[in-house]
């Protein structure tokens, strides 16, 4: 595993796509055709998603909200611990992450893209598994994906 | 209760999980609990954890061979229904893959909790592919150990009974 160390200097175990990976990541990166089939994928089962970056085996939802896209984290923990402090859901702000669980576990996390006058989040961006990155609103996301649970925000 | 499946029923359920328009959808999965949770989803994996031994049996053979390995959303349902059949079988199955690192991306992951479970050891989730390394190399290594000890065996009876065959050698000259 490489290291990726949260504001406290703390190292967090990550992968990237690689011929020969370390476990666990992918060894290659899709093809142009693939990230085509990917976007029909898509648009066929979630219309109202708008791709924001390309479909990538590189990184994940955690790498995408906690880590700049640096590459595919399993584990978030240590971030959310390090760099963010929770704040009430009603008072989102633009580039806060919402963290969705499902049955009491984190399933995946989105970056707030837009907020309503009222404090509640509108719409989002997040990377969907090896799928692209996506905008949508808080409640649509795959099934697997849960709900939304908690709002994070970054330490000044 | 409902009727237990055939051979060709489990043959026919593993053929359509294999198909990528059935499959796909693990794509979607960022890390290994969200992956599990779609896996189960799909046609018939849960009857297939509940059905029995011999679909463990008929799983297992798929795994090993790299035509299935390149399916890696099929390999991740077969994963995840051998990790319901722990046996000695999925043990043996699973570790010289695991040493080979033959499984990548979420893969590791699901190999080595079905490994760690078939020789019940428990680890933390930090730490699961790591130890089933760590323990699979043990059973490959005893393996190997075994087939050299087999094969020296082996040698030495051959010789044995090459030197029975051959005929004795005059020590006159």
């Amino acid at each position: 595993m490489a290291v990726f160390r949260t504001s406290s200097g703390r190292s967090v175990s990550h992968c990237h796509v690689r011929p020969h990976p370390v476990d666990p990541c992918a060894a290659t990166e899709w093809s142009s055709a693939k990230r085509a089939h990917w976007r029909e994928y898509m648009a066929e089962h979630f219309p109202n998603s708008v791709e924001v970056r390309a479909p990538s085996r590189k990184y994940n939802c955690y790498g995408y909200a906690y880590a700049h896209a640096h590459g595919w984290f399993e584990e978030p923990d240590s971030f959310i611990e390090d760099d963010f402090t929770e704040v009430p859901m009603n008072q989102a702000r633009r580039g806060d992450v919402l963290v969705y669980e499902k049955s009491g576990e984190m399933t995946h996390a989105a970056i707030v893209k837009e907020v309503n006058n009222n404090g509640t989040i509108r719409k989002l961006r997040s990377k969907w598994g090896q799928l692209a990155a996506v905008i949508h609103r808080p409640r649509e996301v795959h099934r697997a994906y849960g709900h939304p649970a908690r709002l994070l925000r970054r330490n000044a | 209760m409902s009727r237990k499946m055939s051979a060709k029923a489990i043959e026919k359920a593993l053929t359509r999980l294999a198909d990528p328009a059935v499959n796909s959808e693990i794509y979607l999965a960022s890390t290994t609990t969200v992956a599990k949770d779609i896996i189960q989803s799909l046609p018939g994996v849960k009857r297939l954890r509940k059905e029995g031994p011999k679909v463990a049996q008929a799983v297992l053979p798929r795994v090993q061979v790299k035509q299935t390995q390149k399916n890696e959303n099929f390999l991740s349902i077969a994963l995840h229904i051998l990790e319901a059949y722990p046996s000695d079988e999925v043990k043996f199955g699973l570790a010289k893959p695991i040493v080979d690192h033959r499984f990548t991306g979420l893969n590791s992951f699901l190999a080595a909790e079905t490994f760690l479970k078939a020789i019940g050891i428990e680890a933390a989730r930090a730490d699961v592919v790591a130890t089933a390394l760590r323990e699979a190399n043990k059973i490959v290594v005893k393996d190997k150990k075994t087939v050299v000890k087999d094969k020296s065996s082996q040698q030495a009876a051959t010789n044995i009974q090459k030197r029975g065959k051959r005929p004795a050698r005059s020590k006159a000259k």
